[in-house]
């Protein structure tokens, strides 16, 4: 999506268009779903930030700078979200996803079960650790846009990001998944 | 090559750069060094984990409940926006009568006692007769109409300062004799007592709620001021 489609789009939610605000929703509500949900673990906590995130979004969509694309801006409300999130939740008592687990079909092959212990992995990351590696492979962010909404130096990112990768490959080889799977990849 | 530059290369290889893949010297250390050939093997099956990491698929109806909440915010802060205008337009209403008879209400003796000062000139200095300025131009029509309406602007207040001065002057404690002087009304028969009291405490509470109603418009104010769009957020004109 061009800059000048999202002036326009978002010009339109200014207004009031209803279509506009459900069109511009649409668009990003899967990165920022999944964002949260990467960073929070948990699903229902995940929705509700999200939605808290679009409520934000559009209350201070006069402030996007519309020289910028506005994804990276809607990602660094909702990595601020997830954030303040966190901060609370850890004065709460711990919430225990049980939907999400049983949610959870059984691996069907090496490859699934890749992916699952890549999940286990990035679960046991630091936080910061595993907001740089799924702002960078998952959602696609450049280094210098994830410093801009950190508001940290690049060279922070790429230690964080290689600290992050470093630690997950360091988890896959301890489980084992190294010479399991080597062999069946292509 | 040594190890640390081929953690480097396995960085940018996940990195997804494309121009270090076929590094002649990485590929050599790779296949001497056990260590980064166990990492380049790492390496290739996290990038294949992730080629396969599933998205994150929100439920179906979280578009329709986002909608709603954010239409339900947009309705409600539009209704507190109303509410505030309401209210700072009825206090601005209250705002200016109240203020300007507080301001217009201080007592202010009618024969000021001044003492007779006699001004001291400078010493007469030649000076150059310059030619006669110009005829200004006359005052457009809309200027006239202006400099009459801010007359009669000034004839109001004027006239809301003589009422304002007789509360006042009635209010304070004084002697009824400069209340006489200063108002120019007829000698009481009897003395006023206990009536000044209301008055005074009237000018008080007209005071007092001038300042709250002053207050609450300076929020009121500030609050739209902070809110309201910048500029750059209106649409530009088409060309």
């Amino acid at each position: 999506m061009h800059v000048s489609d999202e002036v326009q789009l978002v010009t339109r939610c200014l207004n009031g268009d209803r279509a506009a605000i459900q069109s511009l929703i649409e668009r990003f509500q899967a990165d920022v779903f999944a964002l949260c949900l990467r960073l929070l673990q948990h699903r229902q906590d995940a929705e509700d930030v999200s939605q808290e995130v679009f409520l934000r979004v559009f209350r201070s969509l006069h402030r996007w700078d519309r020289d910028r694309p506005l994804k990276p801006w809607i990602i660094g409300i909702a990595v601020n979200r997830c954030r303040t999130w966190l901060t609370q939740r850890t004065r709460r008592p711990e919430l225990v996803d049980y939907l999400q687990d049983t949610a959870e079909s059984k691996p069907e092959d090496n490859a699934d079960e890749l992916v699952r212990e890549i999940q286990a992995a990035l679960e046991n990351l630091r936080p910061d650790y595993r907001l740089v590696f799924v702002l960078f492979h998952e959602q696609g962010l450049a280094y210098e846009e994830i410093a801009d909404q950190l508001a940290r130096p690049v060279g922070t990112i790429k230690t964080w990001l290689h600290r992050a990768r470093l630690e997950v490959l360091e988890c896959l080889r301890q489980r084992g998944m190294i010479s399991e799977v080597d062999h069946e990849l292509p | 090559m040594s190890c640390p530059s081929c953690d480097l290369y396995l960085q940018y290889l996940l990195d997804g750069d494309e121009a270090v893949l076929g590094e002649a010297d990485a590929l050599a250390h790779i296949s001497e060094c056990p260590t980064c050939r166990e990492l380049q093997v790492a390496a290739n099956l996290l990038l294949e984990g992730l080629r396969r990491f599933p998205k994150p698929v929100p439920p179906p109806d979280l578009n329709q409940r986002i909608t709603a909440a954010v239409l339900a915010d947009r309705r409600h802060r539009l209704t507190w926006r109303q509410r505030y205008a309401l209210i700072a337009t009825a206090a601005a209403v209250l705002l200016v009568p109240s203020l300007n008879l507080y301001w217009t209400a201080q007592p202010q003796p009618q024969n000021p006692i001044r003492a007779h000062v006699v001004p001291e000139f400078p010493p007469p200095v030649l000076v150059e007769v310059k030619p006669a300025p110009e005829k200004t131009p006359p005052l457009r029509p809309q200027i006239e109409q202006a400099r009459l309406g801010w007359t009669k602007w000034v004839d109001r207040l004027a006239s809301a300062n003589q009422h304002g001065r007789l509360i006042q002057t009635v209010s304070l404690p004084m002697e009824m004799s400069s209340v006489e002087a200063l108002t120019g009304l007829e000698p009481l028969s009897r003395p006023l007592g206990h009536a000044t009291h209301g008055a005074q405490h009237l000018s008080q509470g007209v005071a007092i709620g001038s300042q709250v109603i002053s207050n609450t418009t300076q929020r009121a104010l500030s609050y739209f001021s902070r809110k309201l769009p910048p500029m750059s957020a209106h649409p530009k004109p088409p060309l």
